[in-house]
């Protein structure tokens, strides 16, 4: 009986020692598997050429959390510095050329200071010369703040769908409705308003300009301002009701997803036993973990948005700078047509530089509004 | 140039035509013509100095020198019609005066065709 039991003793050491049963915690990439599963982990990617190397100089090339919360304002300051030295040459060049153009211009018109007749030829001569030594250049400058328009655009359909997702998972389904049909129709709708109106109106306004310095009969000057004052004027109320809209929209799917994940963890905490409060907790805490990614990639996405525009709306600044300087030397020469022409093109530049503005703006405000109104599980 | 002995030329030119003005009042437009001619063609150098000078400043200025040409040139069209109308206003030929300030600006204005072409074209394409 003895040996017996022994033997029995010996065999049940032996399966609990030769079959033992492995268990250990796994550890997962969790955050990067839902920033695959969001299709975020390709936004990088879908950003512009230049974007890219601003982002990566500042430092926020990926959409990580921990390098996000890590970046240094001298990192930013950095870029912003690099943006205006790669802007700087353009119109520094062109306000060259419009100081010695119309230092040439003054020049030529003291041999007609007694002769109207003469000069009314060579003003016509002159605002032509000054319109084609700046506007090679000025061109560019403006097709590319223009692109800029197109690409955020192009990069916001890429974001907002995967912004939307992780607003969503994170237990927002509700905001994450109302602003992604918000946001999309607001991209969509300032690129064709930006492509249909304002720059049509941009054409008209320089066109003006230009047969004002050729003809000085015709005094456009004014209608270019009023022009600009009204884009500016409209762009600012659209920019005030787009924000305030959506910031009541997502007030009242707020007070819905807060009543939503209230009643879930009610209702989980109360039919499941045992283990009910634990997995009440659990849900806050996943919703809680998308939130970062969330956070993240609002971060990010603001960030892209940024460095998509902000070269190009520094570059215009300084021309704006530049025209306005060509403009005071010409009044001081007494060169008065040409510094109405120049005005008249400062005014267009400043135009389409709000215009740009406003489409970075729309989506950093539509984005700050919900990373503000999430609920807090 | 010397200034002083232009205007020294132009003063003695201008006595001289008021003289002869007076005693042979066919003659005196010659006096007017050879020393405005005297006088501008002692202006050649510098104009042609200032012409020179003004295309590398702007060259360096970023400005095409095609275009600096074309304002200079117009430039003397201007001065050139002039004097040939303040020319024939001083021998009572007014009309003639006109036309030579008309077909000054309808050189001046064909001088500068293709800078005018090139702003027309640039104000059509921003409108397009």
């Amino acid at each position: 009986m003895k040996k017996h039991n022994i033997i029995k003793t010996v065999i049940v050491l032996c399966a609990v020692v030769l079959m033992p049963v492995t268990a250990c915690a796994v550890q997962e990439n969790y955050y990067n598997e839902q920033l695959e599963a969001v299709g975020a982990d390709e936004i990088f990617d879908s950003l512009p050429e230049q974007a890219k190397e601003y982002m990566e100089l500042a430092g926020i090339d990926t959409v990580d959390f921990g390098a996000l919360l890590d970046f240094s304002p001298e990192a930013i300051f950095d870029c912003l510095v690099s943006m205006v030295k790669n802007g700087l040459r353009q119109p520094l060049n062109a306000f060259l050329t419009t100081v010695g153009s119309i230092v040439l211009l003054s020049l030529v018109q003291c041999f007609f200071t007694g002769d109207a007749r003469s000069r009314s030829i060579l003003n016509i001569i002159s605002g032509c010369f000054l319109i084609i030594g700046i506007f090679a250049q000025l061109y560019t400058a403006v097709k590319a703040g223009v692109s800029c328009i197109s690409l955020t655009a192009g990069f916001e359909l890429a974001l907002i769908p995967a912004f939307a997702a992780t607003v969503t998972a994170s237990g927002n389904p509700a905001l994450a409705l109302s602003y992604s049909g918000f946001a999309l129709a607001a991209a969509q709708g300032v690129e064709q308003l930006a492509k249909a109106v304002i720059l049509p109106a941009s054409g008209a306004c320089l066109s003006l300009g230009i047969t004002a310095a050729v003809s000085p009969d015709f005094k456009f000057g004014g209608l270019c301002e009023t022009l600009a004052k009204t884009v500016k004027n409209v762009l600012s109320f659209a920019a005030a009701m787009f924000s305030s809209v959506l910031a009541l929209k997502g007030v009242l799917a707020r007070s819905a997803d807060s009543l939503t994940a209230k009643g879930i963890k009610l209702v989980v905490s109360s039919a499941v036993p045992v283990v009910g409060g634990a997995l009440s907790d659990a849900y806050s805490t996943v919703a809680g973990s998308l939130s970062v990614l969330n956070s993240a990639l609002g971060v990010f996405g603001i960030s892209a948005v940024f460095m998509i525009n902000a070269p190009a709306i520094l570059q215009l600044i300084m021309w704006i700078v530049a025209l306005r300087l060509g403009e005071a030397v010409a009044r001081v020469m007494g060169q008065e047509q040409q510094a109405a022409l120049l005005k008249c093109i400062g005014d267009t530049v400043s135009m389409i530089n709000v215009l740009i503005i406003y489409c970075m703006t729309v989506f950093i405000i539509s984005c700050a509004i919900v990373l503000a109104l999430r609920t807090e599980n | 140039m010397d200034i002083l002995k232009t205007v020294a030329v132009a003063v003695a030119s201008g006595l001289l035509y008021v003289i002869v003005k007076q005693i042979k009042p066919e003659f005196a437009p010659l006096l007017l013509i050879g020393g405005g001619a005297v006088v501008l063609s002692a202006c050649v150098q510098g104009a042609a100095d200032i012409t020179s000078g003004a295309q590398s400043l702007m060259a360096d200025a970023g400005v095409s020198v095609y275009y600096v040409k074309i304002l200079l040139k117009a430039t003397v069209i201007c001065v050139v019609a002039q004097i040939a109308a303040d020319l024939c206003r001083d021998m009572g030929a007014v009309t003639l005066a006109g036309a030579a300030e008309l077909a000054g600006k309808i050189s001046a204005v064909a001088a500068a065709l293709p800078m005018i072409k090139e702003v027309a074209l640039l104000a059509l394409g921003l409108i397009d």
